[in-house]
């Protein structure tokens, strides 16, 4: 492993000559890089103008590189970002610093988790960040280049390159995972308020994250059969959540959000609701999966095999958003469980 | 200690910290493993190294581990 960082490249370089260069030197996700120009990288750090270049933003283990604003506007370059998106990666890669999130052991892990970027406020739409059709797919650059450069980051910056990140499978989301809430749909508070933040503020939510599971519940419209539907996908042997709690994720589809508002359920209704039915009971889950760590919930009777174990250790610690397009799907994303919390941060704006 | 699995990843997080001669002692992978006996018995393959590891003036250490490359897994496919 190399442990300097990507340098700047002379203008004149060649496209393919600076691409092979950084390939083979493991500055890259495998895809074609921007090659980081002086002139680039000014431009870039212009979106945060009021920020030092050589500013310490955060220090992003295992290598435990420092994150200057520079270094950080170096790897936005590679990853294709516009300079109104640097505020955005930059808040991201302070809630990943932060303790709760347990980036050390994020970036070495053996599980198939990557930080998902949850945007939310006025920023998502200003900068088209995707919050519905396709959210989690292809064709927003928004969406595909900030959560690019917040894995370049990771590894040109923090070192987890695949020699040390040490994840058994990966994850198609390590290349990148951005998506915004699409609060216009949202008939209850966006996930930026229910954490106290105001609505018109900016935020990040980082939540690291494995694969998006579908959910189809196409026939059933009460929202207790429609949690039923959820709940047995969420609850699943082997799901980590299940032996270990944390902040798993549910991305409500615009339609069940409709359906289950309409019917007089509030968010935290669903939260209620998962929360009771999402579970397994202690005697199928004691002897398999993984260890249960040291904030397995207490109200787990362990002398009782029937006691009844849930995803999540409270209501409130199941993520809701919602988002998507027409139809009758909403999205299930597991987590590594309670090492690994979600952190929610301001977006700081110009002059802020 | 680490299991071989994760050795050059041991040895990034040893540089990251600053202790870049940090001994690290190796056992096969992997050590989560149900067989008691097992784990037993790869306990007592290294005992006598971390003792010496733990006991061994730290200039011998830096220069027997200070530049020590662990080999990466075969799963790891080169570039």
């Amino acid at each position: 492993m190399k442990a300097e960082h990507p340098p700047l490249v002379a203008a004149h370089d060649s496209f393919e000559r600076v691409n092979d260069y950084f390939y083979e030197r493991g500055w890259s996700d495998g895809l074609p890089i921007v090659p980081p120009t002086e002139e680039r990288v000014r431009t870039m750090l212009a979106g945060m103008a009021w920020r030092g270049a050589e500013e310490v933003i955060g220090v992003i283990p295992p290598r435990m590189g420092r994150a200057t604003l520079h270094a950080i506007a170096v790897n936005a370059v590679m990853a294709g970002c516009r300079p109104e998106y640097l505020p955005v990666l930059v808040a991201a890669v302070q809630a990943v610093c932060e303790p709760q999130y347990g980036l050390s052991h994020r970036q070495t892990t053996t599980h198939a988790g990557a930080p998902l970027i949850i945007v939310n406020g006025p920023i998502a739409g200003r900068l088209r960040i995707n919050c519905g059709r396709g959210l989690f797919g292809p064709g927003w650059r928004a969406n595909a280049t900030i959560g690019r450069a917040l894995r370049l980051v990771l590894i040109n910056i923090g070192g987890a390159g695949p020699e040390v990140d040490a994840s058994q499978h990966g994850h198609p989301g390590k290349y990148t995972y951005c998506i915004a809430e699409y609060e216009a749909a949202n008939p209850w508070e966006p996930l930026h308020v229910e954490r106290g933040f105001q609505r018109e503020q900016s935020v990040v939510t980082v939540v690291n994250a494995e694969a998006p599971h579908s959910m189809t519940e196409n026939i059933q419209t009460d929202p207790r059969e429609i949690m039923r539907t959820f709940a047995s996908s969420m609850a699943t042997l082997g799901v980590n959540n299940l032996y270990s709690q944390g902040h798993p994720v549910l991305v409500l589809g615009i339609e069940h959000a409709r359906l289950i508002a309409a019917a007089g359920w509030s968010k935290r209704d669903v939260q209620q609701a998962l929360f009771e039915m999402a579970r397994q009971p202690w005697g199928l889950v004691k002897d398999r999966g993984k260890s249960k760590g040291p904030r397995f919930p207490d109200f787990v009777d362990r002398s009782d095999d029937r006691s009844m174990v849930p995803i999540v250790g409270a209501p409130e610690d199941l993520i809701v958003i919602v988002a998507g397009g027409a139809g009758g799907k909403s999205m299930f994303l597991p987590t590594a469980g309670a090492q690994s919390l979600s952190v929610s941060r301001l977006i700081e704006e110009q002059g802020a | 200690m680490i299991s071989t699995a994760f050795a050059p990843l041991a040895r990034v997080v040893a540089e990251g910290i600053g202790q870049s001669s940090l001994p690290i002692v190796v056992v096969p992978h992997p050590v989560a493993d149900r067989d008691l006996e097992l784990v037993r018995s790869r306990g007592a393959e290294i005992a006598a190294d971390c003792v010496r590891v733990l006991t061994t003036p730290a200039g011998d250490l830096e220069r027997e581990f200070g530049n020590k490359r662990y080999p990466l897994p075969a799963a790891v496919m080169p570039r």
